[in-house]
């Protein structure tokens, strides 16, 4: 018999796909939301009980998904990174649901709310999933799942931006989808596996023996830029701003936070554990994803300086986020992986909080999102202001925050003296300034009292947020803030976790 | 400092005190961007044509570049059919050798991705749910996606109540239907023991529905297949396939014996798990195929 916590990461992943199963017949959105929100709590205290099994003793297990072992079936693999990741995506999850649960009960018909929690519970499977596999082409069904339930949840606010935004995505996304299964496909027929252990084994014959090379090379570049679309990497962004900007807030913040990092999560697999970054690097991908990464970081601020919707404004930040991302991976070695890696986790903190509190800003301001009707709105949304600061602040990388932590690290893991170290730090640098000349103006205005434009708007009251709301807020800043505070036990966490991938 | 830095200066501060912001509503915005077109010049739409033209002439050589890698990269695959290809290994190997034995199943396609791999089948399952449910959201009839008009000109072509008086039709498909069934079933059944399974099953049980409904009117389907059932099929059927596999994944990663009777590899009743799997699955996509249709056509079951 296997000790009873290896079984939790196949139960985590069944549970939320019958979950979704389940869903489908609740009738009443709120007892949809009810289920959910059990499932996802559920499954938390699973994966909680796993990290205090399996992380102070470093353990990492397989786990083999039908009647005979290895190589013939399925598998799962568990570490501490996997089950770090996971934790912090069902935490958010939860989170992300309750901050806009009043946004999906008004921007969704009644008799198809329930259907919006059919699609949380499926991305949350497909996210554990992408996490926990060890199957190159589970990998792929799951994310076809992603991609369909995350446009589900792009178009589920049913008006014209929403539709179109939809049908951008959907596009870009299975365009990515068919790279990546293409590139999945040639690998098997050159590998003959796909179980990922068993891949890496053939890859570092067939790099060693030099046979098959264009194909490999091919392999790698189908699948890292499949991923690379689907994670909204510079210049594959064009779609994000509309479908991030135009959805219901819980969406913008699911979309940002989780379905983005799920691909990463999976790219992340590919690099460390399918080609193994040696040989992945030897073919010159990093350095392509360090000069994209690069632009992105730059281009996302930019584009946001001149955003005048405050959603947009935020979805345009994520494309530069995701950049930092990317320059971990470009920089190459396992301390900028790692560093990769902790902005995975704080970006999922930050983004969904500052996608809540803008949602929370603007419907204290009549339900309009334009910067211009969000003065003072910090003053009418006190709870929403301050969150929003928080998040800012972590943006730009003040101390303490998590953002800061992120930058630390990388500019750290940079310091090899290359020529990618000055590519990285001035890219880091110049950024940073970035970030702080929209995140600033931003708070500024949510905290100035209206002088201009008082006649043609009405004295709007102040709004008292609901206790899921400001649960959902101050649990997503704290998460922030401690994952600021506490960088060193964290950031060790995760390079332990990688030297187990 | 002149007037004009300081100016600049000035400038800069209210921009970061978000002044800029305030200095024009957004309706001022919107309607200096709706002017602009107005003032476009031919000169304006020149470059516009030439930024197409550049765009296409861009994408046809993207496409092109990459329609002659990936036949480069087909030509150095290894050759198909070669004995000493990589993915003649023990994996093929033991599929071929021992998965009779291993899933009682005759058609070893299906034995493979309903046992080796019905982790993997379980989800490409629930992909079709999530379409289903995608395709709900999208064109079910709520307030915001159907008018008063819409609803007049529905009944108005009499999709609903058609009674389509061309007798060849009616005959045909009164022919056809059982056929169809019976088909479908057959294929459905005899997933384990022959090539089909529970997805082609479905669709041609699902396609007779279509034709079923397309001639006699989606009323008379009403009679025997509601919302109501299939919302009941469709999940039921998923759950039970979610229930074999915890209970199957259980006892196989525990390394337990399963006591599933794997029955006569050729049998009609044999391949264990095989079987249910495939009647489960094909209720399912007969169910979702039908429901395609129905809400494509009127956006209700």
């Amino acid at each position: 018999m296997l000790p009873w916590y290896q079984h939790i990461p196949f139960f985590s992943i069944v549970l939320m796909m019958i979950a979704g199963i389940f869903t489908s017949i609740v009738h009443r959105g709120r007892a949809a939301l009810a289920v959910h929100l059990c499932a996802v709590s559920a499954v938390l205290a699973g994966n909680a009980a796993l990290f205090a099994n399996i992380v102070p003793a470093g353990e990492t297990f397989t786990y083999n998904l039908g009647i005979v072992g290895h190589p013939f079936g399925n598998e799962l693999v568990c570490g501490p990174l996997e089950v770090t990741l996971a934790l912090t995506f069902l935490t958010v999850m939860a989170l992300c649901v309750l901050g806009g649960y009043k946004g999906i009960f008004e921007d969704i018909e009644p008799e198809k709310q329930n259907l919006y929690f059919v699609m949380c519970d499926l991305i949350m499977a497909s996210l554990l999933a992408m996490v926990y596999t060890n199957d190159a082409f589970t990998a792929y069904v799951f994310i076809e799942i992603n991609t369909i339930s995350a446009c589900a949840l792009v178009m589920a606010k049913d008006s014209g931006a929403t539709l179109v935004a939809t049908i951008r995505y959907l596009m870009m996304s299975l365009l990515g989808s068919g790279m990546f299964l293409m590139g999945l496909t040639l690998l098997y027929h050159i590998t003959g596996h796909l179980l990922i252990i068993d891949i890496h084994e053939q890859v570092v014959h067939l790099a060693e023996t030099g046979s098959y090379l264009l194909p490999l090379t091919v392999v790698m570049g189908l699948m890292t830029l499949g991923l690379c679309l689907k994670s909204a990497l510079f210049p594959f962004h064009t779609w994000l701003p509309d479908a991030h900007g135009s959805a219901t807030t819980s969406s913008s913040a699911i979309l940002s936070g989780l379905v983005l990092k799920g691909y990463i999560v999976l790219l992340i697999k590919c690099i460390f554990s399918i080609f193994g970054e040696h040989i992945f690097r030897s073919f010159h991908v990093g350095d392509a994803l360090l000069v994209m990464g690069v632009a992105a970081m730059v281009y996302g601020s930019v584009k946001a300086m001149g955003e005048t919707h405050i959603k947009r404004m935020i979805a345009y930040s994520s494309v530069a986020q995701i950049g930092y991302i990317y320059l971990g991976f470009g920089l190459g070695g396992e301390a900028a992986a790692a560093a990769a890696i902790y902005q995975i986790l704080v970006h999922a903190f930050t983004k969904p909080l500052l996608f809540v509190c803008a949602g929370e800003l603007a419907e204290a301001s009549g339900h309009r999102k334009q910067m211009y009707y969000l003065r003072g709105a910090g003053h009418r949304a006190k709870l929403a202001g301050i969150g929003f600061t928080v998040g800012g602040l972590s943006m730009i990388g003040l101390p303490l925050l998590g953002g800061f932590a992120v930058k630390f690290f990388l500019a750290d893991a940079a310091l090899s003296g290359s020529w990618r170290m000055w590519v990285a730090l001035g890219a880091l640098a110049v950024s940073s300034v970035l970030n702080a000349l929209y995140y600033l103006p931003a708070i500024i205005q949510i905290w100035t009292i209206r002088e201009h434009g008082a006649d043609d708007l009405p004295q709007l009251p102040a709004v008292k947020p609901g206790a899921a709301v400001a649960v959902s807020i101050v649990l997503l800043a704290v998460g922030g803030i401690l994952l600021g505070v506490f960088c060193t036990p964290v950031g060790d966490l995760i390079s332990t976790g990688l030297s187990l991938l | 400092m002149n007037p004009s830095n300081r100016n600049r200066v000035k400038a800069f501060f209210d921009w970061v005190d978000g002044e800029e912001w305030c200095a024009k509503t957004p309706d001022e915005v919107v309607a200096r961007q709706e002017k602009k077109p107005a003032h476009r010049s031919s000169n304006d739409l020149d470059a516009y044509r030439r930024f197409r033209r550049l765009n296409q002439a861009v994408g046809a050589l993207f496409c092109i570049t990459l329609a002659v890698v990936l036949t480069m990269v087909v030509v150095n695959l290894p050759l198909f059919g070669d004995p000493s290809n990589p993915t003649n290994n023990e994996v093929a190997a033991r599929y071929i050798e021992r998965g009779i034995a291993e899933t009682g199943s005759a058609n070893l396609v299906g034995g493979m991705i309903l046992s080796y791999r019905v982790f993997d089948t379980f989800g490409e399952s629930s992909v079709l749910f999530l379409a289903a449910t995608c395709v709900t959201i999208l064109l079910r009839r709520d307030r915001k996606n159907t008018t008063s008009r819409d609803l007049r000109e529905l009944h108005s072509d009499g999709l609903a109540d058609r009674k389509d008086k061309d007798i060849v039709l009616r005959t045909a498909v009164l022919l056809l239907l059982p056929v169809s069934v019976m088909v479908g079933f057959y294929v459905m059944l005899f997933g384990h023991l022959s090539p089909g399974g529970g997805f082609s099953g479905g669709s041609i049980l699902g396609g007779g529905m279509i034709l079923y409904s397309r001639t006699f009117g989606s009323d008379s389907v009403r009679k025997f297949f509601n919302e109501h059932l299939y919302h009941l099929v469709k999940v039921v059927c998923l759950m039970c396939y979610g229930l074999i596999l915890i209970y199957y994944v259980f006892t196989g990663s525990n390394g337990l014996d399963n006591h599933i009777w794997l029955g006569i590899p050729g049998n009609i009743i044999s391949s264990g798990i095989i079987m249910p799997i495939n009647v489960l699955v094909g209720f399912e996509v007969a169910c979702t195929i039908y429901a395609f249709y129905a809400l494509f056509s009127e956006g209700e079951m």
